[in-house]
């Protein structure tokens, strides 16, 4: 079964009449900042508009972006980020390598409860404000870090005293609250490239990806933990329309839905969860699908992916689906070495059958 | 969100009930967010990965705190909730919009704080040291194949061969070769985290699981403490300057 990813940009209704939740935070935003309650960093250079729920308009900047890295991709996937570099450089995109941020921390929020609302959101702001103090708009390249920083926007605009608690801190960093005016993932940046990377395209790259077959999982807090600024509406696009784009053909499983297993907690102490999880979504695409690989865009999901199909054999089951964040196709449609530079040597399933179709040579 | 919305069904249950735990869940103003009443409908659980293989139920947390049920909180409390997998899958099926997820993590935080979490952050140690001290949470060095066995044959090979491969894939990046954290974080910038942690109680509570690493923390905050204050106290007269 195919599909074309226009098919599932749901149009949301349910929530209507539900006054708590169909609120628009840009417009709460702005009034926060006529009062002088808060500032926002507002886009700057070029950008693209998306549909979000509700038809609100979500600005892409094409421009200046600020790289909020994955603590979890830089160490256990570090093709990820130079990836993310790549399809940039080689786009004339300028960006910012920030060594003065930090980790969202929200793994460890979500994780152990060690933390609490104010450290979150402070730690959040802090890294806004780097962006902000730089000249760059705040982008992500994190699930975790995205649904995190969506989630403490949404929290600081609705919540007085949590924004007068966190100003406080920022003042002893002298530091200010300044939110951006958007919270962007980097998939949503690259799905609003997607006709300038398949432009800027090697034409053997893109014969080799034509026909592949992919189905796509998205990480949970890139779409549940706060579910109304996801471009496409309820169920998200971004990583399916990119591939569909460059020629990948999309197929759907009946699990797409299914949390990957990653737990924050469990992929650490309870990994038999993790491994169970998992076994359900693969057995899934195996028999529903079998495709050339799964295409994500969340750390936890890919390293999930990634690490625990060996495992299987233990249940009697053999799968080897490479897995392949956005970027890393991006990268590899626009000429990268898949291991130099998309670092796909990094991945434990092994990626060598995938290059092998696709006519890549690695060594 | 507007600020002065207000919630039927919380402050019916606030006004009504509960024991020690629940007052102190009720506290946490997510939790207005987070329960519109429950059709007892039974979709969170059908969607909730971790009621598929534990005895956890996101339709039992928000019948719980509904009933103001002090006696099944506490046996959320004290083990149950450490079994959610954060995935939101219930926030996002909800036909009420409610978040067990978020109530779980509430929870977390009380049992962090209370003292109730020592069995479940076994095992933590060396995340918790990392966040506090490197600014980041995950370092390659910590994906060790002895720490990660299931992870199959391909991570043994990529844990010999990481410094060269990591040197091949971020030539040109500074900064991003790095093994014993995701990325160099400046010393100014982990101050500037730890200092987060200390002036929002976060680092307090901490303690009452890891008490070393406060200590630990609070020795390295105080070795850099003269020459990173006079770079905050620069940053606060330019802030200053800039607001003239």
């Amino acid at each position: 079964m195919s599909y074309e990813i226009n098919d599932v940009k749901t149009g949301i209704n349910h929530a209507k009449g539900m006054n708590y939740h169909a609120h628009d935070i840009r417009a709460e935003m702005q009034k926060l900042e006529e009062e002088g309650e808060i500032k926002i960093g507002h886009i700057i250079g070029p950008y693209k508009e998306e549909e979000v729920m509700y038809g609100i308009k979500k600005k892409v900047p094409l421009d200046m972006h600020y790289q909020h890295k994955s603590c979890g991709q830089c160490a256990n996937l570090p093709g990820v980020p130079r990836s993310n570099f790549y399809y940039r450089d080689k786009l004339g995109i300028k960006y910012y390598n920030d060594m003065q941020q930090t980790s969202c921390t929200a793994w460890n929020y979500h994780a152990s409860g060690l933390g609490n609302l104010v450290q979150l959101a402070s730690v959040a702001a802090r890294n806004w404000h780097r962006a902000y103090e730089e000249g760059y708009n705040f982008t992500i390249h994190c699930v975790t870090s995205f649904g995190n920083y969506l989630e403490m926007r949404h929290l600081l605009v609705g919540n007085k005293e949590l924004r007068d608690s966190v100003k406080k801190v920022l003042a002893k960093l002298g530091r200010e609250l300044v939110i951006p005016e958007e919270i962007v993932h980097d998939s949503e940046i690259a799905y609003a490239l997607r006709d300038k990377i398949l432009a800027a395209a090697d034409p053997k790259r893109l014969e080799g990806i034509k026909g592949l077959r992919a189905v796509e999982h998205y990480g949970c807090h890139f779409f549940k933990q706060v579910s109304d600024d996801i471009i496409g509406g309820k169920r998200p696009i971004v990583v399916g329309g990119l591939a569909s784009h460059l020629g990948v053909q999309m197929e759907e499983y009946s699990k797409w839905f299914m949390c990957c297993g990653f737990g924050f907690r469990h992929i650490l102490v309870n990994r038999e969860f993790t491994r169970s999880a998992q076994n359900i979504k693969l057995k899934a695409i195996k028999q529903e699908v079998d495709p050339d690989m799964i295409l994500v865009n969340c750390t936890g999901c890919g390293t999930t992916f990634d690490k625990t199909q060996w495992i299987q054999k233990a249940v009697g089951e053999d799968y080897h689906y490479p897995v392949v964040f956005y970027s890393q196709l991006a990268a590899l449609a626009l000429g990268a070495h898949p291991f130099k530079e998309a670092g796909l040597n990094f991945h434990v399933t092994p990626v060598e059958p995938l290059l092998d179709k696709m006519g890549i040579a690695y060594s | 969100m507007s600020e002065e919305n207000k919630n039927p069904v919380t402050e019916k249950i606030e006004s009504a009930k509960g024991g020690h735990f629940y007052k102190e869940i009720m506290k946490d103003f997510r939790i207005k967010e987070s329960l519109h009443g429950c059709l007892n409908c039974g979709t969170c659980v059908a969607n909730c990965p971790a009621a598929a293989f534990y005895d956890y139920s996101p339709r039992e947390v928000c019948q719980m705190m509904i009933e103001g049920d002090e006696e099944t909180i506490e046996e959320y409390m004290k083990g149950k909730i450490w079994n959610c997998a954060q995935c939101y899958s219930c926030k996002y099926r909800c036909p009420k919009e409610n978040s067990a997820a978020d109530i779980v993590m509430a929870m977390r935080e009380i049992a962090v704080r209370e003292g109730l979490a020592a069995e479940a952050l076994a095992g933590y140690t060396r995340i918790a040291k990392l966040v506090l001290t490197r600014g980041n949470q995950l370092a390659p060095d910590m994906l060790s194949p002895d720490a990660f066995p299931d992870w199959g044959p391909r991570m043994i090979e990529l844990s010999s061969k990481k410094m060269e491969m990591r040197e091949e894939l971020f030539k040109g990046f500074p900064g991003m070769n790095v093994v014993d954290r995701a990325w160099a974080a400046e010393d100014y910038t982990i101050y500037e985290m730890q200092k987060i942690w200390e002036e929002s109680g976060a680092l307090e509570k901490v303690g009452t699981v890891f008490p070393f690493l406060v200590d630990i923390v609070q020795d390295d905050m105080d070795d850099k403490k003269d020459e990173m204050e006079a770079k905050i106290q620069e940053k606060k007269e330019k802030l200053e300057a800039s607001k003239k």
